[in-house]
């Protein structure tokens, strides 16, 4: 029996830190387990490390990283290319593209004086429109996953070995690897070689490319004694992953236009890692924030200034911020949520900075890239983003000085967060959980497109909303003249709100109407948070939901995330305080993702009458003047 | 929705009122341009860039839109400034091209005249309102306008103490001659009788100080004769 030919890649993602804090423990302990392996098994590997990570090797374990050197030079160790911070590169522009990987490139060559020709990032994503760039980049071949190359083949068998192919003039070579084999030797042990035991006999090489779990010391250990017991048990012929293109022919060409990739949480019918973007708002709402801030600074700036804002947002690129997944790997944790938001937020204050404007602007573009406008408010303190054509809520709403999106929670049915999301609903209801059903069912909500003017006053904006909008009260279709006026002070944190509904029909109409907010926030906790209702503290229960009545204001603290919301009802209104719950992967809603706040008022519309309501709200840092 | 047919950005620092269109501007889109610009004209402000460098005009009646902008931003007393670079809108707005301010940015504007840099700077000047100056200006000048009478009294005060002093030491000094005088003519009744014995010459009478008419000069000459001359 030949022994089996085994071109392994070893790749390790950057643990996701809120703070910033770099794993230098972490990369020491690998880069000592890592030298035990290769000098224990004398066996060839590539290996993959995202930039910050090789930064971080080359700082704490400076002997391992020259003993490295060593290896790469004896062709022991292949150094994969790819994004400095292993960015899902088809998202995002070319020139962004270039930047990651000519980042990478020259960190690999002053550092191990190579130049890598394969191209990998962790989530495997890949898309043909790449090919140019990798080409013009040096790169000569990247990896994808075998299903994605047995679909576009129209196979069911096994598809091992290279492919070429091509797109604007320029070639690529696929080299597929085999997920199966990947996922066993990740897993270790009796898995891996009872996967060994029943690949079938070939002279081909296998490629598989396995995670290396560089966060919990003891999993680390484990997997590289694994690892190397595997090898040695298995008497495996170990090669470098570009050592395949010298030993193998091509085995023809293809027309791979896309492959969705791995480990972002994409169901197995998805076909390009772009539907990230449509299943996850929140991703996508960070995707064309980051896409808004390069546009703002490659129109307003040069040279190094620009570079600097380029660099702030390369590591937004990383896949974590837009998979589908929860736990610090995904857009499905709240603190990957804020990081992201953050770090756009931050590059677009440092834009307006070195412009030296003030930053007092009103867009009106497709912002979300939809087909449709949006409306994006900024001053020194806040920034909104207004969807006119969707009932005139606000998608973002962020305070400045704490680089923070408050309108940022990930609902489990996959619906869009918004604020000041409107709805007119039954006079019947009578109970929370009536109120909470009428909510999740949509059907009160005033979701028609406005017409929009926009009012510049002295130190002020006044954005005027204007429709005409259906709601269905008690199985009869009711139609109101809505004016919605969302006022800004340049300068201030504040944001008026104001409502005029006009009946327009011959029939009265009673109901409640009122105001949704969607904020996205962190677990609740009595040291750092709190809510207040009319100036009285209360205990908050992220299991249930609870209605008050009589509230002239309501007011939410977060010591920790430094904000403070005040909101003041000049006519009293009701308000229902509920938790915005999702799940861990498959067990019951308990992640806390953000708080829903329903502000209602009683309505009783008789024909061609008008009921006016309105609401103020206050942002600060820790909410002391509010 | 007309409102949603161009892409609009505003932006506002002081009396500057930046408005930049983008797309492709044909019959379509001319209400929607019209009331959007006609609706931000409104508001405050005095300096009115309306860049259209990303702009594509498909429609002549944009240039009437832009005369009557110019117009009600006249009346205003504000300035407006087209703001391109490239060469169809350049060759679009050629007729009017002595009437609208076009520059290539708003960078080239406030390089483009001192008149204009005092403008931006907020001192404006017209027949029917004289000089016009922006509060921060006001300010400004305010507060040079008080150092420099801060800086004048200082001036004077010293100059004032300087003569008090000057004239103290003059009377000092002619009180002191004064006394000088009268010990002189004590000195002199006291050799008096000697005098008229014949005994002493009278040096200070002599020929050879004839010529010295105060103690200066004849210190003056001591000194000098000490010098050997």
């Amino acid at each position: 029996m030949p022994r089996l030919k085994l071109a392994l890649l070893l790749f390790v993602k950057e643990p996701f830190s809120p703070l910033g804090i770099s794993p230098n423990e972490e990369m020491i302990r690998f880069a000592l387990l890592f030298k035990q392996f290769l000098e224990a098994t004398n066996s060839r590997v590539s290996l993959f490390l995202p930039g910050r990570l090789i930064e971080v090797l080359l700082k704490y374990s400076p002997q391992e990283a020259a003993w490295m050197r060593e290896r790469v030079r004896d062709g022991h160790l292949e150094m994969m290319g790819g994004g400095f911070y292993d960015a899902m590169l088809p998202l995002f522009p070319t020139q962004l593209q270039e930047i990651q990987l000519q980042k990478y490139r020259d960190l690999v060559s002053k550092n191990f004086s190579v130049e890598p020709s394969g191209y990998f990032n962790s989530s495997m994503a890949w898309e043909i429109g790449m090919t140019e760039t990798l080409a013009k980049k040096g790169y000569e071949y990247t990896l994808v996953g075998e299903e994605s190359l047995q679909e576009a083949l129209g196979r069911s068998t096994r598809v091992s070995g290279w492919y070429t192919t091509e797109d604007c003039g320029s070639v690529m070579r696929l080299l597929s690897v085999a997920t199966d084999l990947s996922e066993a030797i990740s897993q270790g042990g009796a898995t891996a070689c009872a996967k060994f035991d029943s690949l079938p006999e070939t002279e081909k090489h296998w490629v598989a490319a396995v995670s290396v779990p560089i966060s919990n010391p003891e999993l680390l250990s484990h997997f590289f004694t694994d690892l190397t017991e595997i090898i040695l048990k298995q008497e495996i012929q170990s090669w470098t992953i570009s050592h395949i293109f010298e030993q193998q022919f091509s085995e023809g060409k293809i027309n791979l236009m896309s492959a969705v990739g791995s480990n972002v949480g994409l169901p197995t019918a998805s076909h390009s890692c772009r539907e990230l973007l449509i299943r996850r708002p929140e991703a996508d709402f960070l995707h064309k924030s980051l896409l808004a801030a390069y546009r703002h600074a490659e129109a307003t700036l040069q040279g190094s200034v620009l570079e600097d804002i380029q660099n702030i947002l390369l590591p937004v690129m990383a896949p974590e911020y837009y998979s589908d997944l929860p736990g610090n790997e995904g857009v499905q944790s709240p603190g990957v949520r804020w990081k992201g938001n953050r770090e756009v937020i931050e590059a677009e204050k440092k834009i307006v900075r070195q412009t030296g404007l003030t930053g007092q602007s009103i867009e009106v573009a497709d912002y979300l890239m939809e087909g449709h406008r949006q409306i994006l408010v900024n001053n020194s303190q806040m920034a909104f983003l207004l969807e006119q054509q969707r009932g005139g809520a606000l998608r973002s709403l962020i305070y400045k000085p704490s680089s923070l999106n408050l309108v940022n929670a990930l609902r489990q049915d996959g619906d869009i967060s918004f604020a000041f999301l409107d709805h007119l609903l039954d006079p019947s209801l009578n109970d929370v959980g009536s109120f909470e059903s009428a909510l999740n069912d949509h059907a009160g909500q005033l979701k028609s497109p406005y017409d929009y003017q926009i009012n510049r006053l002295e130190a002020q904006v006044d954005v005027l909303l204007r429709s005409e909008q259906v709601a269905t009260i008690a199985e009869n279709k009711h139609v109101f003249h809505v004016d919605k006026v969302f006022s800004v002070k340049w300068g201030k944190p504040f944001l008026d709100l104001s409502y005029t509904l006009v009946n327009t029909t011959f029939s009265e109409v009673n109901g409640y109407f009122g105001t949704e907010l969607d904020l996205g926030m962190r677990m609740f906790d009595k040291k750092t948070s709190a809510i207040k209702i009319n100036g009285a503290k209360i205990s908050i229960d992220f299991t249930t939901s609870t209605l008050y009545s009589n509230v002239k204001s309501f007011v939410l603290k977060d010591g920790l995330l430094s904000y403070a919301i005040c909101i003041d009802l000049p006519r009293e209104a009701h308000v229902m305080v509920s938790p915005v719950l999702s799940t861990l992967r498959s067990a019951a809603p308990n992640l806390v993702q953000g708080i829903r706040l329903f502000f209602f008022w009683n309505m009783e519309l008789k024909p061609q009458g008008t009921e006016a309501f309105n609401l103020r709200m206050k942002l600060s840092k820790r909410g002391i003047f509010l | 929705m007309k409102a949603d047919l161009i892409d609009i950005f505003i932006e506002e620092s002081g009396d500057d009122v930046y408005i930049r269109l983008q797309g492709t501007l044909g019959f379509m889109q001319l209400a929607a341009v019209r009331e959007k610009i006609e609706m931000l004209i409104g508001g405050p402000g005095k300096f009115w860039f309306l860049d259209l460098e990303k702009v594509r005009f498909v429609d002549d009646e944009y240039l009437q839109l832009f005369l009557n902008v110019l117009n009600r931003i006249k009346k205003k007393e504000g300035t407006l400034v087209l703001l391109f670079d490239n060469a169809e809108n350049i060759a679009y707005f050629s007729k009017f091209a002595n009437i609208f301010e076009i520059y290539p940015s708003r960078d080239a504007y406030r390089r483009s005249g001192l008149l204009k840099q005092l403008k931006l700077v907020g001192a404006t000047y017209s027949k029917q309102t004289g000089l016009r100056l922006s509060p921060g200006i006001s300010v400004f000048l305010l507060i040079l306008l008080v150092g420099w009478f801060l800086t004048l009294f200082s001036i004077i005060q010293n100059q004032s103490e300087e003569i008090r002093e000057q004239k103290a030491q003059r009377m000092e000094l002619e009180n002191q001659k004064h006394q000088m005088v009268q010990e002189i003519d004590e000195l002199r009744s006291m050799i008096g009788p000697l005098r008229h014995l014949g005994l002493v010459a009278d040096s200070a009478t002599s020929r050879s100080f004839e010529n010295i008419s105060d103690w200066v000069t004849y210190l003056e000459m001591l000194e000098s004769r000490r010098r050997g001359n």
